[in-house]
């Protein structure tokens, strides 16, 4: 195992009743020792295995394991003081196999809950596989869905257009190479950078949730998830698009007496536009896929007539949304892919 | 007349790149700068306007300190100095005579930019420097489907075009075939006789200044060890400015 950085210096040793102390509070034997990372690596183990074992009533009979940490803690903390330090492969490999258990109880793994519901999975894959393509009055299952489906798209194209200008705009000041060199253009950088990295983290899922409190349920909350969302990562991606170019060409405009805008668009965009396009076009792509979940919470779209008809087990058309939205999924995966090999 | 005193430019690395530089330049002089990579002659060009800020002393253009100057006034200068680069620093991805009228960003609207406008009489401009660079033919194409030589011909029209009063060349040929080489600082030899441009080039081979400049310095450690006319260089000289061990290279 490797050795953590502050252990470079020749082998401490400390008083072994020091080293004891890691018996009250867990790491403190090791910080006794000058060992802070070790301290800290075993505190936050234990204390974390301990919290989780303790909170989940399935987990109760694993508690016995953060204790038998926690005494595998107190001897390293020992042998660090006389200065025969161990690795620690042993306690983490141990430690790694026993979360797996863990997992597989908490999640609450059921195989033959598979087998037993075979006979209902049949009825729905069977559903699935014969879709309702009538496209006859009253009852034109087809048409309707295609529209949704278009609506969708439609949906994710806004979703994915609109807030390009706002990108582009957040994209330059979190550009490091563009922004640095004053103390005001360093704060601009920190602050866009976090913004972005704020509205990349919520997912869009979450957005339509309450932008379809705020806007009402429908298409455009769903639009309104995306753009938000999209900022974010479609930002982060351009920033860093800009922070590769080639900075030759921007020093030359600044030397011809070109101000800051003008260096940027005639010295940094032209370097970045092909990359623009293409994540922009992969964005469209993740949007479609996107805007078919954020139908289910409210989004409105193909989305949100597939849930109804998995809320009343009408499987025949749930295979008619499904199988439509798989088509649209693979040509519009298929297009992007075209694209960024043309422009990337 | 450019005069630069006692500049010195220290790199947030520690690395002392100018020592003390004191150094007059009289109007419509060929000035070649010699020297090794890493002697600071990228470094002295660039305190002229002020990509690099010199960490102390003066830089006076025409009268006008650019070390003191604000934004506003660093772009008014900057207006009056054409740059040349190594890597020629054009937009590839713009066509050749967008990058010529980029020559005209420091005296056209900001908001322009958006729409890649400028005046009607820049474009007539030019193509009158295209044609004069000798690649009028090219004006449409991107400029990064052209050859080396014609790209540095794009760069030289662009700085051009900002109706200079002095050329900075910073390794213009470094990147260049021999004959090449030539063609390119013809070039700059035609502005500098014909338009009375100041040109500072650097070069690092003699044989290249000896051709071309009215006067070369020369340019060791970040301090200046040559200030004369190119024939009073000798093989003494020739080997404090490079080394003991340096062998003349000639470019024909």
């Amino acid at each position: 195992m490797k050795q953590p950085a502050d252990s470079q210096s020749p082998q401490r040793t400390c008083n072994p009743l020091v080293a004891v102390s890691a018996a009250v509070i867990p790491g403190l034997g090791h910080l006794a020792c000058g060992r802070r990372s070790r301290a800290l690596g075993w505190f936050l183990w234990i204390l974390g295995q301990s919290a989780i074992c303790l909170a989940a009533p399935t987990l109760k009979p694993f508690v016995w394991w953060a204790g038998l940490l926690w005494l595998w803690s107190i001897i390293d903390a020992w042998w660090l003081a006389v200065g025969r330090e161990r690795t620690l492969t042993i306690p983490i490999v141990f430690g790694v196999v026993l979360n797996l258990v863990m997992g597989w109880t908490i999640t609450e793994v059921d195989l033959g809950a598979l087998a037993r519901g075979m006979q209902s999975t049949g009825t729905i894959l069977s559903g699935l596989l014969t879709p309702e393509l009538t496209s006859q009055q009253p009852n034109d299952i087809l048409t309707q869905n295609v529209r949704l489906l278009a609506e969708t798209i439609y949906m994710a194209l806004i979703g994915t257009v609109i807030p390009i200008p706002v990108t582009l705009a957040l994209s330059v000041l979190g550009a490091k190479n563009l922004m640095r060199g004053s103390v005001f253009g360093t704060s601009v950088y920190g602050i866009s950078r976090s913004l972005m990295n704020l509205l990349r983290s919520i997912e869009v899922i979450v957005i339509a949730f309450m932008m379809a409190t705020a806007v009402g349920i429908g298409p455009f909350a769903g639009v309104m998830a995306l753009a938000i969302h999209g900022i974010g990562a479609q930002g982060k991606l351009y920033s860093e698009a800009i922070e590769d170019i080639d900075s030759g060409p921007v020093e030359a405009i600044a030397a011809t007496g070109a101000g800051w805008i003008q260096r940027i668009v005639y010295g940094v965009l032209p370097q970045v536009t092909p990359q623009f396009i293409a994540f922009t076009m992969y964005r469209w792509d993740i949007n479609v896929r996107m805007a078919t979940v954020i139908g289910l919470v409210g989004g409105g779209g193909i989305g949100a007539t597939l849930y109804q008809y998995i809320g009343v087990a009408d499987w025949h058309k749930a295979g008619t949304s499904i199988w439509l939205i798989a088509t649209a999924v693979i040509l519009m995966d298929w297009a992007s892919a075209a694209v960024r090999d043309r422009f990337a | 007349m450019l005069a630069i005193h006692d500049v010195h430019k220290v790199f947030p690395d520690g690395t002392r790149a100018l020592n003390g530089i004191t150094l007059e330049v009289q109007d419509g002089e060929f000035v070649s700068v010699l020297g090794l990579s890493g002697a600071g002659k990228s470094t002295l060009l660039r305190c002229i306007n002020r990509l690099v800020e010199p960490t102390s002393g003066t830089v006076m253009v025409d009268g006008v300190d650019v070390t003191r100057a604000d934004s506003a006034q660093l772009r008014q200068i900057r207006t009056k100095i054409g740059m040349i680069f190594q890597q020629f620093n054009i937009i590839k991805r713009a066509t050749v005579l967008t990058n010529v009228l980029t020559g005209r960003l420091g005296v056209t609207p900001v908001s322009w930019a958006f729409g890649n406008r400028f005046r009607s009489q820049d474009y007539e401009d030019a193509m009158a420097d295209l044609e004069r660079v000798g690649i009028a033919s090219k004006a449409h194409q991107r400029a990064g489907e052209l050859s080396g030589g014609q790209q540095q011909r794009v760069a030289i029209a662009r700085a051009l075009m900002q109706r200079p009063r002095y050329i900075l060349a910073d390794e213009p040929v470094a990147s260049l075939d021999p004959a090449t080489s030539h063609s390119v600082l013809k070039y700059l030899e035609q502005v500098n006789r014909e338009d009375g441009i100041t040109v500072l080039c650097n070069l690092h081979v003699l044989s290249l200044a000896r051709r071309y400049a009215t006067r070369v310095i020369a340019l060791k450690a970040g301090e200046l060890v040559f200030d004369g006319l190119p024939d009073d260089i000798d093989e003494a000289r020739f080997k404090q400015i490079y080394g003991q061990d340096a062998e003349e290279l000639e470019i024909q």
